[in-house]
């Protein structure tokens, strides 16, 4: 059973001219454990998205479930399985930080141990004494990544955790959520601009342009190796070769797969094609991120 | 819900706008406390000077060649004239009597005064009062009100024709009832602006918790309602397995629940303070309430305070002593340079038992911490609107400035409209603001009725709540 599951998903703001549609079809899932990073420029939809998801905004189309209850049906079953910080951490300003703590404890009927755990993992210590709005970003993440675990989640969902975190605090938060999938109980939704953080940590990334899912793909597939040729009949090439694309002016791409590099250069050159150059070149999100956004302004329009 | 309750509460209490708004309210009450008492010992200062004076004006009055020279029978009235002659002979006995012996009543509340003997006070007050009314019960009964004679007789003493004497006896019985109230009671009489634990507590909740309840509750109820949009607190509070309709009506809970105690708070504890200073004055001290739900005449202002009775009373009379001028135009002739007369007995005052007197039904007299206490359920429904209505713009502008805006236009609007005292249609009842001052209403003041009031409250804060409610489970929250 999927642990999020999203389907035709939209959501506009406004009303005739001044109408924008914020997310125009989104669908993709997050099975059981799994970590999902969510990826997109600013502006794409993500985090309208997760407010949806969150149910703090009503879509105008489509469904969600988590952990199998309808999100609009069995509202209270499906938050249940959920915790989840989006854009910054909102916290109550004039309280404290362990009272902050204390309202998820009464609220969710956590227990007390797994409350200490939690505020020993936020690192905060003595500055839960002090008022939330004296807080720097940082802390804030900090505290509020303390209320979510507590509660023990099915399903986590973080929009940009990094964010404000000193280079300390995002190793802690990035060891966290790799004990977190390996334990296998929580899954997790996270959206982040950190690209190397999601390579790291994902198991399955989505994609989304302009409000819609562009692309889904396996982290491993991400990070594979492939080969770029450069010959006098790329066309041809092409034909001969299965799986290979179009990669760019003068060169086409291939992904090994069982086939070895000889015995590609053979069955071109038995065609009498020549090979003017190979360049070897391995995936990275950040490549596959740019190949996808090409183009693309910086609010993610066209 | 409890605990999102609990939540509200103690963000509630350390705001900063809402300690503010506290310390000012507090500030206002220590004010009012201040002024009453400065203005209460000024009134009896006043009281006193003019009390001093009052047997001289009584004894002129009663010395005035005229009366005296009627009294002693020296008068020789011209012919046709002498049954209107025996007429004024005993309007002006019958006065010159009422009048000594209202010198004497003068006398003696003067020295209780001095002595701040409150108790001998009130019995001479009532004396006096008892005298006054004497006057109209005997032009009334014996002069034969509205012959001219009467008339004559009574428009001298300042009253207007055609008379209105019925409605002004029945007035001034009222009074005197309530004066004997106090005396038969053996309630201590107090001032309006004295400042004593329980009168304390009822003044301010007659004066100045309408304001109070109007801005103190805008403040509260803005913040509890927008605050989380502002810090962006929604994100935490709605992302848990609790329904948004619950969410709402903790808040709205706690926001009433707050600006109640807010309100209400330091004055029950400046109350409770005044009275271990002060003394908590009777707690039944009658309080003039209209219970029926139709009145047949102006209900009493101020629950006859001191020192306006007293003002009433003296200014009739003075004006009374004007019977020189009132007999020189009868045509009369007299005989001057009579010695002065001392008391004699009278037995006038029996007309006052004679006459027969129906008590208005609607009248009853409850004690001051009944009303009090009958009065703080309109106040928690006319929190209970006016938080409904802040909630209800809170959840459509989800930020503080245009709701405190509105709120402060509403607050103005509400001083500046209050309720009407004349009839008004049923249509007119529904205006919430007219409740704004449960203790006003319960006295009577303005044509409705405390049962009327909780009617319309309870229908606004149902009205006002539904539509927020819908509107905050339906919207898109912007955090």
């Amino acid at each position: 059973m999927n642990m999020l599951e999203i389907k035709g998903l939209k959501k506009s703001f406004g009303w005739g001219k001044k109408k924008i549609t914020a997310v125009a079809d989104v669908g993709f899932t997050v099975n059981r454990g799994e970590l999902v990073g969510f990826v997109g420029p600013n502006g794409s939809g993500k985090t309208t998205t997760l407010k949806m998801v969150s149910n703090l905004i009503w879509p105008d189309a489509g469904s969600i479930s988590i952990g199998g209850y309808d999100l609009f049906r069995q509202r209270n079953a499906a938050l249940g399985c959920l915790a989840g910080i989006v854009e910054n951490p909102g916290l109550f300003a004039g309280l404290t930080g362990m009272a902050h703590l204390k309202f998820i404890q009464g609220m969710r009927k956590v227990s007390k141990s797994r409350m200490d755990e939690c505020i020993e993992m936020s690192g905060l210590g003595r500055h839960l004494r002090r008022k939330a709005s004296e807080y720097s970003l940082g802390m804030k993440q900090r505290l509020a990544l303390a209320m979510c675990l507590m509660t023990n989640p099915q399903l986590l969902i973080l929009d940009e955790p990094t964010n404000g975190l000193d280079p300390t605090g995002t190793i802690a938060l990035r060891e966290m959520l790799a004990t977190m999938k390996n334990e296998g109980k929580t899954s997790l939704l996270f959206s982040s601009h950190m690209l190397g953080e999601v390579e790291k940590l994902a198991d399955r990334i989505v994609y989304i342009r302009q409000g819609k899912i562009i692309k889904e793909q396996g982290n491993m597939e991400a990070c594979s190796t492939y080969y770029l040729l450069s010959t006098d009949d790329n066309n041809r090439a092409m034909e001969v070769l299965p799986g290979a694309e179009l990669f760019s002016d003068g060169w086409i791409k291939i992904t090994l797969g069982e086939t070895s590099l000889d015995a590609i250069i053979v069955v071109v050159k038995s065609r009498g094609i020549a090979i003017h150059d190979i360049q070897k070149r391995t995936y990275d999100l950040e490549a596959v991120y740019e190949e996808l956004y090409r183009g693309d302004t910086p609010s993610g329009a066209k | 819900m409890y605990t999102i309750f609990l939540l509200e509460c103690k963000k509630a209490l350390s705001n900063r706008k809402n300690r503010f708004s506290l310390i000012l309210y507090c500030a206002l009450l220590f004010v009012f406390v201040l002024q009453n008492d400065a203005t209460f010992s000024d009134a009896r200062e006043r009281e006193l000077e003019q009390l001093s004076m009052l047997p001289v004006r009584i004894s002129n009055a009663a010395n005035t060649r005229w009366m005296t020279t009627v009294y002693n029978a020296q008068w020789i009235p011209a012919p046709g004239f002498e049954d209107d002659f025996n007429l004024i002979t005993q309007a002006a006995t019958n006065s010159y009597h009422t009048l000594r012996r209202m010198e004497i009543y003068a006398q003696q509340m003067t020295v209780a005064m001095k002595e701040n003997d409150r108790t001998t006070e009130i019995i001479f007050l009532n004396y006096l009062y008892r005298a006054h009314l004497e006057q109209y019960l005997f032009a009334y009964n014996i002069l034969g009100v509205p012959q001219p004679i009467g008339l004559f007789y009574l428009s001298r003493c300042g009253h207007n024709i055609p008379l209105d004497y019925n409605a002004r006896i029945a007035f001034y019985r009222e009074n005197q009832e309530f004066i004997q109230y106090f005396v038969d009671n053996d309630i201590l009489f107090l001032y309006e602006n004295e400042m004593r634990g329980i009168n304390f507590i009822y003044q301010a909740l007659r004066q100045l918790l309408p304001l109070a309840v109007l801005f103190i509750v805008f403040i509260v109820a803005s913040d509890t309602f927008t605050s989380d949009n502002q810090w962006g607190s929604y994100k935490f509070l709605l992302v848990n397995p609790i329904s948004r309709k619950k969410v709402f009506i903790s808040k709205l809970i706690a926001a009433c629940t707050i600006a109640f105690a807010l309100v209400l708070g330091p004055v029950i504890v400046l109350g409770l303070a005044l009275g271990v200073m002060n003394g908590f004055g009777p707690y039944n001290y009658p309080i003039l309430t209209q219970m029926g739900t139709y009145a047949t005449f102006t209900p009493l202002q101020n629950n006859l305070a001191f020192d306006q009775t007293v003002g009433n009373f003296l200014w009739r009379l003075l004006e009374f002593t004007q019977m020189e001028q009132a007999f020189a135009s009868t045509g009369l002739a007299y005989v001057p340079e009579h010695p002065a007369l001392g008391l004699t007995p009278i037995t006038s005052h029996v007309l006052f038992e004679n006459y027969l007197f129906t008590p208005n039904p609607a009248l009853q007299y409850t004690p001051m911490l009944l009303v009090i206490f009958m009065a703080l359920p309109l106040y928690l429904l006319v929190i209970l609107v006016a938080v409904s209505a802040i909630a209800l713009l809170s959840v459509l502008f989800q930020h503080s400035i245009p709701v405190l805006i509105i709120g402060v236009i509403f607050s103005i609007g509400a001083i500046l409209f209050p309720a009407p005292v004349s009839n008004i249609s049923l249509l007119a009842r529904l205006n919430p603001f007219i409740y704004v001052n449960p203790i006003n209403i319960l006295n009577g003041v303005g044509s409705t009725t405390a049962l009327m009031g909780v009617v319309v409250l309870a229908l606004w804060s149902v009205v006002l709540t539904i539509l927020s409610l819908f509107l905050f489970t339906k919207r898109d929250i912007r955090c």
